[in-house]
């Protein structure tokens, strides 16, 4: 058998990313994405219920091929008890959002144009029924970091410390997710060596950003 | 009424504005000359007549987009290279507010068009088409030269190559915060209030600065 071949629900979740990215989640009925899949309709409503639980598991499934693991992150969180935890951490988070958003990972995967037009749809205001999994999926990650950068600050506020993660996320993952965009504007150049070499002088940034920040007898 | 004869602005604004909901809500493709008219209550041959085709008229909305969600002039300092680290650190905290709060006005605006712009903009910034990438260049190609400058005039030694690295990284700093900025509230903010713009521009150019001087 081809290993290429998708298994029932992988194949039911794959024609519903389609349908739901195409035509939204209001224009997308349970029958068209059977249609789709080229499955009989009674199979979609076993394996997920309703079309909301569908969307979720949809969801779920892009954030878990994309390599967003919760319990993991959780435990890494309670790692990091001092500022060498918070370090080493921190660059192993960098290494991997930098790693993750890379227009190769992106490439990799064959829904791409899918994935990436579902998220934008609820990039701006996620349906209710996702907060859950978002916090689920995207909080440990974003847990692991806001420790990290109280470790290393702690004289910032929470709020501070919000900005300031949100920030770096941006910073390092910016570089992928807006590499449409980048190409355009800052021209197609193979930047400053291989992608490893590049997270590397990211954590340095990171590193010196957060550490001189703020007051003298932060440096070391 | 015979629209060869007489340009109604009104009418144009109308169909941009049924536009942008439509290419929002179905994505660009998905959208046809005759959704966008229905939506707009026009015959679709107004759409022929004010943009050619749909690509004219995705130009259009996007321009429009621009426009609306411009907060004024790019650049407001001089046009000359800063003259120093110093000064390159003043005009990048200038630039950084500037960004920020350029953000700010796509994303968090009352506008009732905000939620289809940011939707647009978003799948612009993922994935431009060619139709509106001399648009987009034109619009941003200012803030890609101030921040090279700033860059340089903090990092005199650097490559070209390093200098556009790091001004991507701070423009992802700016902007990858709007990009989620919905995400971004549910993960990291729910608890606390945004901070005021100076604030942020403060803490962002001091990371900046201190992340730059030390790499």
């Amino acid at each position: 058998m081809d290993i290429q071949t998708p298994d029932t629900r992988t194949a039911l979740l794959q024609a519903a990313l389609i349908c739901f990215a195409d035509h939204g989640f209001d224009g997308t009925s349970m029958r068209m994405i059977a249609e789709r899949a080229a499955r009989p309709l009674s199979l979609l409503s076993h394996h997920f219920g309703s079309k909301e639980g569908l969307y979720l598991e949809v969801f779920k499934h892009l954030l878990e091929s994309s390599g967003r693991s919760a319990p993991t992150g959780e435990a890494a969180g309670l790692m990091v008890r001092d500022r060498q935890g918070a370090i080493r951490m921190l660059r192993e988070q960098i290494h991997s959002m930098y790693e993750k958003a890379s227009p190769e990972a992106t490439a990799a995967r064959p829904l791409r144009d899918y994935e990436a037009r579902l998220w934008v749809q609820e990039f701006q205001s996620p349906r209710p029924s996702l907060h859950q999994i978002f916090r689920d999926y995207i909080g440990p990650t974003v847990d692991v970091i806001r420790r990290c950068i109280t470790v290393l600050r702690p004289d910032l506020t929470e709020a501070q410390v919000s900005f300031i993660g949100a920030a770096l996320v941006g910073q390092v993952a910016g570089h992928g997710a807006m590499a449409g965009l980048n190409r355009i504007l800052w021209g197609d150049h193979s930047a400053c060596g291989g992608r490893f070499q590049e997270a590397e002088l990211l954590v340095d940034y990171c590193l010196s950003g957060l550490r001189d920040a703020g007051r003298a007898e932060d440096q070391e | 009424m015979c629209p060869a004869l007489t340009s109604h602005p009104e009418t144009r604004a109308c169909l941009i504005e049924a536009a942008l909901t439509c290419f929002a809500k179905d994505g660009y493709d998905a959208t046809s000359i005759r959704t966008i008219s229905s939506a707009a209550d026009k015959n679709s041959s107004l759409i022929a007549y004010y943009f050619k085709n749909k690509e004219g008229l995705y130009r259009e909305v996007i321009k429009y987009l621009l426009d609306r969600f411009n907060p004024g002039p790019l650049r407001s300092g001089p046009e000359s290279e800063p003259a120093d680290p110093a000064d390159g650190r003043s005009r990048l905290r200038a630039h950084i507010r500037r960004l920020l709060s350029e953000v700010e006005a796509h994303f968090h605006s009352v506008d009732p068009l905000k939620d289809a712009a940011a939707r647009l903009f978003l799948s612009e910034i993922h994935a431009p088409k060619d139709e509106v990438k001399d648009l987009l260049q034109a619009r941003l190609e200012p803030s890609v030269r101030e921040l090279r400058s700033c860059i340089r005039a903090l990092r005199p030694d650097l490559s070209p190559a390093e200098v556009d690295f790091w001004g991507i990284t701070i423009q992802g700093s700016c902007v990858g915060h709007a990009l989620r900025s919905e995400i971004n509230r549910l993960v990291w903010t729910e608890a606390d209030s945004h901070l005021p713009l100076d604030e942020m521009a403060d803490r962002l150019t001091d990371f900046v600065c201190h992340g730059l001087m030390r790499s």
